[in-house]
């Protein structure tokens, strides 16, 4: 398997075949641009938390629960006497948030609708790039989704949900750590809590590493999962079983892949850093374009808002709702970026897929003729 | 006169012929000239090959090894050269797995200043040292010589500090970073090397 020609393929195909942008929009609205899924991101940015909020130790509360406590009576007494030097009564406050839920049961709704559609992009670019390997032929946006939406795109989902398990674990130990290390700290015994609580620490460290190892090598085993289940149409266990062979019979070929595409995101992050620095003009633009396209919507929303809510709470409630479509339409520049990068990863693992499908045919028939025949 | 037995005659030779096969070709011989002098031919042959000394007969493994005795020999270039591809492809997986491991630190490190601070150690973390006043040390002093004071000493302060924690942050990645890009761009290299030198050889 030569890497470099599936690169240099995968970006040929990134620009030659349009109709995949429109996938990888959707892709990285959902939130599945990560370069290759192995980049794992999670550094808490403790620095800016702590310098932005100086902690002045004498104001905080003396125990956890003493805090809950303290933040249920701030809560209560707001709801009940609202922010008169606001000029927002209880009643409204109560009103603002219904609001919010419903606002939060909207979001809920087009998550929904966004995850169908990211696995129905999925599939298709799956789908998409393999017929353009296979026959030469390209599909328009149209036909993409129509072989996206399929029983295959509900199969992903299903895989995803697998490889995600280990991470679900990770915050259920966390849970567990916490309370115990709470329970420690509550029964009084001092020795004991600080044993408990450096055994505790221990372990959560041990449990972070081991879980982050673990996703990153599901993820990458999940490139493989999603190209049986979507390519060879089969179901969830055996895309599974099937992919997890194919990873174990060409590791080296496998994992020469994901460190070049580990290389490739780091060198992604430096060219995307750079790309956003000199695309804030443009954003400035697609931003005024933004404000001009939601303002009527939002204006009729404040207006619905101000029959039962006043002060503020009619734009901050208007705002909420209409914000994220201005967001995606003003930062629509860097959203296409994402999606180059997605659609461009997801190439090089179908092909790397369709390389090492192809690997068995291509080897030297090792049977020797018998003399004579 | 029944048909020759020329074919059989080694076998009569070698006295591997039985019963009917055996009367047929001693009646054939006592008839037969021709037979018979082809019988004498047989056994003169077979008198002249067992007067030559018979060769030292060599097992196939034998052979095989002695072959591979003479065959040049390179097993410890081969090992080294082994250990450092192995010692290549390590470089990259090793900077993953510092990456992980000093994120990791740091993360867990982070939570247990973040659950200190909102008091779920209680009192028994006293040896949880936040560090915060190492951590505007030269403002501090600047500050007590009076080189500094109010809004500016502040200002020095969040700087010092937010450099403190940042800078370390940022060194340690783009380190990573730059190494690992360093590899990639050798492997690069390497790879397109080898792909022109087997056009070449082909």
């Amino acid at each position: 398997m030569d890497p470099i020609k599936i690169l240099r393929r995968a970006w040929y195909i990134l620009w030659s075949y349009r109709a995949l942008w429109v996938f990888g929009l959707i892709l990285t609205l959902a939130g599945a641009g990560t370069y290759g899924n192995n980049n794992v991101s999670y550094q808490t940015n403790r620095t800016e938390w702590q310098n932005n909020q100086p902690i002045h130790p004498e104001n905080l509360p003396r125990s956890f629960e003493e805090g809950i406590r303290e933040f249920n009576q701030e809560i209560r007494r707001i709801f009940t006497e609202g922010l008169p030097h606001e000029g927002i009564s209880g009643q409204e406050l109560t009103a603002m948030l219904w609001i919010i839920a419903a606002f939060v049961l909207f979001m809920l709704i087009v998550s929904i609708l966004v995850a169908i559609a990211r696995y129905v992009s999925e599939t298709a670019v799956i789908r998409m790039v393999d017929e353009y390997e296979g026959t030469g032929s390209k599909m328009t946006v149209r036909q993409g989704f129509r072989i996206g939406w399929s029983r295959t795109a509900w199969r992903l989902f299903l895989i995803n949900l697998i490889v995600n398990l280990p991470a679900l674990l990770l915050v259920i130990i966390l849970l567990i750590a916490g309370v115990v290390i709470y329970l420690t700290v509550v029964s009084g015994n001092q020795a004991f809590a600080a044993v408990s609580v450096v055994s505790m620490i221990g372990l959560i460290f041990l449990a972070v590493f081991v879980v982050v190892i673990l996703t990153i090598v599901l993820h990458l085993l999940r490139q493989f999962f999603w190209r049986v289940c979507a390519l060879e149409d089969v179901g969830v266990s055996e895309s599974l079983r099937r992919g997890y062979a194919m990873v174990r019979e060409n590791w080296k070929n496998v994992g020469l892949m994901w460190l070049v595409m580990i290389g490739l995101g780091i060198a992604w992050a430096i060219v995307s850093i750079i790309a956003v620095i000199i695309t804030i003009p443009v954003v400035i633009i697609t931003g005024i374009i933004g404000a001009v396209v939601v303002a009527i919507p939002a204006l009729l929303l404040v207006g619905i808002f101000s029959l039962f809510l006043g002060g503020p709470l009619p734009w901050i409630a208007g705002g909420l709702f209409i914000l994220p479509l201005f967001f995606i339409i003003a930062f629509s520049p860097w959203l296409l970026l994402g999606s180059w990068q997605t659609i461009y990863t997801s190439t090089v693992w179908t092909l790397t897929y369709r390389e090492i499908k192809a690997l068995p045919a291509l080897k030297p028939e090792t049977t020797v003729e018998p003399l004579g025949n | 006169m029944s048909k020759h037995v020329t074919e059989w005659l080694n076998a009569y030779l070698d006295g591997e012929l039985r019963g009917i096969r055996l009367h047929d070709v001693e009646a054939h011989l006592a008839e037969c000239q021709a037979c018979q002098e082809e019988l004498q031919s047989v056994q003169g042959l077979s008198a002249l090959l067992q007067k030559v000394p018979v060769p030292e007969f060599t097992s196939p493994e034998r052979f095989a090894a002695q072959v591979n005795l003479r065959l040049p020999h390179g097993p410890p270039a081969a090992t080294k050269s082994k250990a450092l591809e192995m010692g290549w492809w390590m470089i990259p997986v090793g900077l993953v797995a510092v990456w992980i491991f000093i994120s990791t630190a740091i993360m867990v490190s982070d939570m247990v200043s973040t659950a200190n601070e909102i008091g779920l150690f209680g009192r028994s973390s006293a040896w949880l040292g936040t560090g915060s006043s190492s951590e505007t040390y030269w403002a501090a002093t600047l500050g007590q010589f009076g080189i500094l004071s109010g809004n500016s000493l502040q200002w020095a302060e969040v700087t010092e500090a937010f450099t403190r924690n940042t800078v370390p942050q940022i060194t340690w990645q783009v380190s990573i970073a730059l190494l690992y890009l360093s590899w990639i761009a050798i492997w690069w290299a390497r790879h397109t090397r080898q792909g022109h030198g087997q056009l070449l050889e082909s």
